[in-house]
């Protein structure tokens, strides 16, 4: 007869870990560098013509999303965390011209540009672990693992 | 699954009784479906879409993961459905299908409003096996 089996203790521990290596994940690899990448390193494809208040034209060419920096710099973040869930936010609440919010419009796209959806791979629209940002959050998992 | 094969899935899944998709007519007047593969080209501007657009992305984003003699690729396909005409309710039917023919995809929905056109975006996961290269 052969007997085998497994238990696992230091649950709290655990969790504890996966907590604190996903609120480090959410402030130091999204934060600190995938929104950055996005905005400002990342070229999208984009056919149209831009033509600035000062009748400077930009395009047609890829084109990164930080532009004029409005955008980028509307970025907030916040973060919440209890005994069931952990849960990071991001929202961009820039305004154009007219008044109007318009992260929606570069993520999604409109009848005059395309869509340039930039929180889609830390989102569960195209998140995947096989993505840099996905591995990122593994590693972390792993060596809070390890720490324990 | 490579283009010609979503494309052509989706086209039979959009156009069965009662047809969802609408139409692109050219400058000369002359009209075809509206579904457009973009590579590096997206849709002409003078080409005056009606009714319900379907563009997919030309290639897949490839998201590799080595295995023993193979490579398991996910491919993620982009696919985007915009209905032109605003008091048009093909968009709602053509998620109906969309969900029920892929339905391990994601997808986000855009309200229409004054600057953009009522909207669906999809991602649609397709996992591959492949033999590493060069091989058989």
């Amino acid at each position: 007869m052969a007997v085998t089996g497994a238990r696992i203790i230091g649950g709290d521990d655990i969790e504890r870990a996966l907590v604190k290596a996903f609120e480090e994940w959410t402030r130091e690899d999204v934060n600190d560098k995938f929104w950055k990448a996005q905005f400002i390193d990342r070229k999208w494809k984009y056919d149209g013509v831009t033509v600035r208040k000062n009748r400077d034209t930009v395009g047609p060419e890829p084109r990164d999303i930080y532009d004029l920096g409005y955008l980028y710099e509307s970025t907030s973040y916040s973060y919440a965390s209890s005994t069931e869930t952990a849960e990071a936010k991001w929202n961009w609440d820039a305004t154009n011209a007219s008044g109007d919010e318009y992260a929606n419009y570069v993520h999604e796209g409109t009848r005059f540009m395309p869509g340039r959806p930039f929180t889609d791979d830390v989102s569960d629209m195209a998140f995947s672990f096989r993505k840099p940002i996905g591995k990122a959050l593994v590693s972390r998992v792993q060596a809070a693992l390890r720490q324990l | 699954m490579n283009i010609t094969q979503l494309r052509e899935t989706i086209v039979e899944l959009l156009s069965a009784s009662p047809n969802l998709i609408g139409s692109y007519t050219f400058p000369n007047g002359t009209s075809v479906p509206a579904v457009y593969v973009v590579g590096q080209k997206s849709v002409p501007t003078e080409w005056k879409a009606t009714g319900l657009e379907v563009t997919m992305r030309q290639y897949p984003e490839l998201l590799p993961e080595a295995g023993v003699g193979i490579v398991s690729v996910l491919q993620q396909w982009e696919v985007m459905i915009v209905q032109y005409n605003p008091d048009g309710k093909e968009i709602a039917d053509a998620m109906d299908r969309m969900v029920r023919r892929f339905p391990d995809a994601s997808l986000r929905f855009t309200p229409g409003d004054d600057i953009a056109y009522e909207r669906c975006r999809f991602v649609i996961p397709d996992m591959t096996i492949r033999r590493l290269y060069p091989g058989p």
